[in-house]
């Protein structure tokens, strides 16, 4: 097959024609944005491994179902408030039943 | 008043190669990029065959020259390469090649894709992603994108971007 030539007649000659302001207020916006896509996309791709990490684990519909549907403070203890739940459901009937 | 005259960027990209290639004979021969001082520009004349005036270049602050040479002949120029760092990418105010690599005879060939692959460097260590600006003329327009992977931003500002520079980096300096 023949390669697309990248060859021109004009070898090079420069431009000196300072840079507008316009253009590189242009140019920073651009980049700024384009910065922000990427961003974005990462963002979004690292969102859709998670949720391919999810529906590949091994847990039940109904548990998959419940995932990110509760959101907790950051500092939330479950394990202390698994143990007041527990004592509260147990102990009480414990006490009664003494 | 004087209307001013745009003249973008008018450099042929040859075929990418890791280094320049002599022409005639298809070898290749790896090259430096340094810096350049007022005695490497003695040679660097108007009446040589440069159509630029890379002394004034050299006199602006603003700007960075750098000359590209082969390794151990430092003092044959085989092209050269202005650059302006601004505040979120490299801004390529003028490439030339040496007057024996222009035209259809040139001696060597890939000299310009090696300095723009070079300012894409500089503009990933200075911290702006890769990100590289330039003026092109209309017609040349296309052959930057297809030669560069630039994006045609509008009017004469074409800009090679992170991945575009990361391609264009891992073919010209590959480690």
């Amino acid at each position: 097959m023949k390669r697309k030539s990248t060859e021109l007649d004009v070898d090079f000659i420069g431009g000196q024609d300072p840079m507008t302001k316009e253009e590189e207020k242009a140019i920073s916006e651009f980049i700024k944005a384009h910065k922000l896509l990427n961003i974005k996309n990462q963002i979004r791709s690292t969102g859709a491994i998670q949720q391919r990490a999810v529906e590949d684990s091994e847990y039940s519909p109904r548990v998959k179902s419940l995932l990110g549907s509760i959101s907790f403070p950051k500092d939330f203890d479950y394990k202390k408030e698994l143990a007041e739940s527990l004592a509260k459901k147990y102990l009480q009937d414990d006490e009664s039943f003494h | 008043m004087r209307k001013h005259e745009q003249i973008g960027l008018d450099f042929e990209v040859d075929n990418l190669t890791n280094s320049i290639e002599n022409v005639v004979s298809g070898d290749s021969f790896a090259t430096d990029i340094t810096i350049i001082s007022i005695s490497d520009l003695k040679t660097v004349t108007k009446k040589n065959g440069w159509q630029f005036d890379w002394k004034l270049e050299l006199k602006q602050p603003e700007k960075d020259v750098y000359k590209l040479t082969i390794v151990n002949n430092q003092s044959v120029i085989q092209g050269l390469i202005s650059l302006e760092i601004k505040s979120d990418h490299v801004y390529m105010h003028l490439v030339e090649n040496a007057p024996f690599n222009k035209g259809k005879s040139k001696v060597y060939a890939g000299v310009p894709g090696n300095l723009v692959a070079f300012a894409c460097k500089l503009a990933f260590q200075r911290g702006h992603e890769g990100n590289v600006s330039f003026f092109s003329k209309t017609q040349l327009v296309q052959h930057y994108i297809d030669t560069l992977g630039a994006i045609h931003f509008g009017g004469r500002v074409m800009i090679i971007d992170t991945n575009a520079a990361l391609k264009l980096i891992n073919k010209y300096f590959p480690k």
